[in-house]
């Protein structure tokens, strides 16, 4: 956050992305021919921000008309354009229009370019080698008689139990952990990219969550806390081949779509072993520790903590909020009483609804946008 | 034509733009499930036969529609599916209906500020084009620049207001 030109690249990064996605959606309303609903296919393909980008000026566009009625009539938008100075108020590094790029191009070598493409495909899938680009996992291990506590880059929280481990592998397009060995809390990170878990045999999907996980010689178990987590079967090895080249997690089947307070085991082969409506979530949970100290803390960090051991779980809105150094020692279960810290807060608010706790700044007059 | 299969839903997608739009508009959710979606919605995509994706865009709201509706059915909200596109979408919209009200509101007025600060020949672009509907060649035309320069006012003007509202639920 200290450096302005990180800050800055990443602001012109998100530009350009927004002025691609709406050329495509300029684009789409045209009307695109076969060829160009392929790159449009590929664009959106290459990144989930891309993905996000197109549905939010999806949005945008279906809201426009009635925040352009109260524009001024055509005739003075003109007259006001007319006394725009002739310098173009485009920036030169503006992002082309998706159209006009390929067409430049020797139509010849984009054949070849797109066959050599293909033919690369058709190894990497027959040979299912991992492809060189995958990044190299770190592992996080904790001590044999203690716990953990680990932020990982995307701001997922971690709780490793004693002599536990996972191996972590974040690219562009996906979050892939593995719990090596143990158990694991895993409060998730908000971020575009999917968030896979591996469990012996079987992958987990994470859908803005919290949840406990178990590795044992015979398999292992999941229980969510809070948010939703999909079981996946063990995948064949042509969907794994594509998993490995595509990076997602393939037409996987879904063997249990487990909610708040439901468990799921699973053998070693991978198998739904046993499903639990009303999971017993404080024995799923017992290693983690009963109490929950903190030394100028930031509420944000605290509150994730919590979140490890409640079903209901706080959310901050706010990021002065969150940023705030707080001390303190509460019991690990109470998270009410941790609650009910916050709201005592200056300048805090607390609200519960829909099953979540909800932690924003108080209202002050002429402090919108 | 039933909406319950891919194809009809598909289909129902590329003709109908507007009820398209106003399901977006409906849709004022919390970023979080915002962001859940787009997971999804790219794990789906990734997966996909890419021969099999004819209209890319079509596909995309298809899925984001059956996951929604998923969604909405996993929470038990919606116990059975009728036929019609409109019921479909006002039913996919129930879960944060209570807000978008008062959001869409909020949002609309946003959006009006932006727009009148956007550079004059960027601002009248846009609303020559999306309010008075008129075509590239038409505006340029009136403002004496090409369809071309047209078109690169619109997409800027786009972006722009996508980047004011991006911290904007």
């Amino acid at each position: 956050m200290s450096d302005p030109h990180r800050h800055r690249r990443a602001a012109d990064a998100q530009r350009r992305i927004a002025e691609q996605a709406a050329a495509w959606h300029l684009e789409q309303r045209d009307g695109l021919d076969a060829a160009g609903h392929a790159r449009f296919l590929a664009w959106l393909r290459r990144s989930p921000e891309h993905v996000a980008e197109y549905l939010a000026i999806a949005r945008l566009h279906g809201e426009l008309k009635g925040a352009l009625a109260q524009q001024p009539d055509a005739a003075a938008l003109c007259a006001l354009a007319a006394r725009e100075s002739a310098v173009v108020p485009l920036r030169r590094t503006a992002a082309p229009v998706p159209a006009a790029r390929p067409r430049r191009r020797n139509v010849r070598r984009v054949a070849a370019g797109l066959a050599g493409a293909a033919m690369l495909a058709l190894f990497a899938l027959l040979l299912s080698r991992p492809p060189a680009g995958e990044p190299p996992a770190e592992i996080y291990a904790a001590a044999a008689d203690a716990g953990r506590a680990l932020e990982l880059p995307d701001g997922s929280a971690v709780q490793l139990d004693r002599g536990s481990a996972i191996a972590v592998r974040f690219d562009a397009r996906a979050r892939r952990i593995e719990l090596l060995r143990g158990a694991a809390v895993f409060d998730v990170g908000r971020d575009a990219r999917p968030l896979q878990v591996r469990l012996g045999a079987n992958l987990l999907r994470d859908v803005g969550t919290v949840f406990a996980v178990r590795r044992e010689a015979g398999g292992g178990s999941v229980a969510v806390l809070s948010g939703r987590v999909d079981v996946l079967a063990p995948p064949s090895r042509w969907s794994a081949a594509w998993h490995r080249l595509a990076g997602g997690d393939a037409g996987a089947a879904v063997l249990a779509r487990l909610r708040g307070g439901e468990q799921a085991r699973v053998d070693a082969r991978g198998a739904l072993a046993a499903l639990d409506a009303h999971a017993d979530l404080a024995r799923a949970t017992a290693w983690l520790p009963r109490e929950i100290q903190f030394q100028r803390s930031t509420v944000a960090a605290v509150a994730r903590r919590f979140n490890a051991y409640t079903t209901q779980p706080i959310e901050i809105d706010d990021p002065a909020v969150a940023a705030m150094r707080i001390s303190g020692r509460f019991h690990a279960g109470d998270a009410a009483a941790f609650t009910a810290y916050l709201a005592s807060l200056p300048g805090v608010h607390v609200t519960r609804a829909d099953g979540r706790v909800r932690v924003a700044a108080a209202v002050r007059k002429n402090s919108s946008d | 034509m039933k909406p319950d299969s891919p194809q009809g839903l598909s289909r129902l997608f590329a003709e109908q733009q507007a009820p398209l739009s106003r399901y977006f508009l409906k849709r004022t959710a919390h970023a979080w499930d915002a962001q859940d979606l787009v997971q999804e919605v790219y794990a789906r995509l990734l997966a996909a036969d890419h021969a099999a994706i004819r209209n890319p865009e079509a596909y995309l709201y298809t899925v984001a529609a059956n996951l929604l509706r998923q969604r909405a059915a996993d929470r038990r909200l919606v116990a059975t599916c009728g036929d019609g596109l409109e019921e479909l979408l006002e039913r996919m919209a129930v879960p944060c209906e209570a807000a978008s009200g008062i959001d869409r509101e909020r949002r609309r007025r946003r959006l009006g500020e932006i727009i009148a600060r956007l550079a004059p020949k960027c601002r009248a672009a846009l609303v020559l084009h999306y309010r008075d509907e008129l075509g590239y060649r038409e505006i340029g035309e009136r403002l004496g620049v090409s369809a071309h320069m047209v078109k690169k006012y619109i997409v800027k003007g786009l972006a722009a207001c996508r980047q004011g509202m991006r911290h904007y639920v």
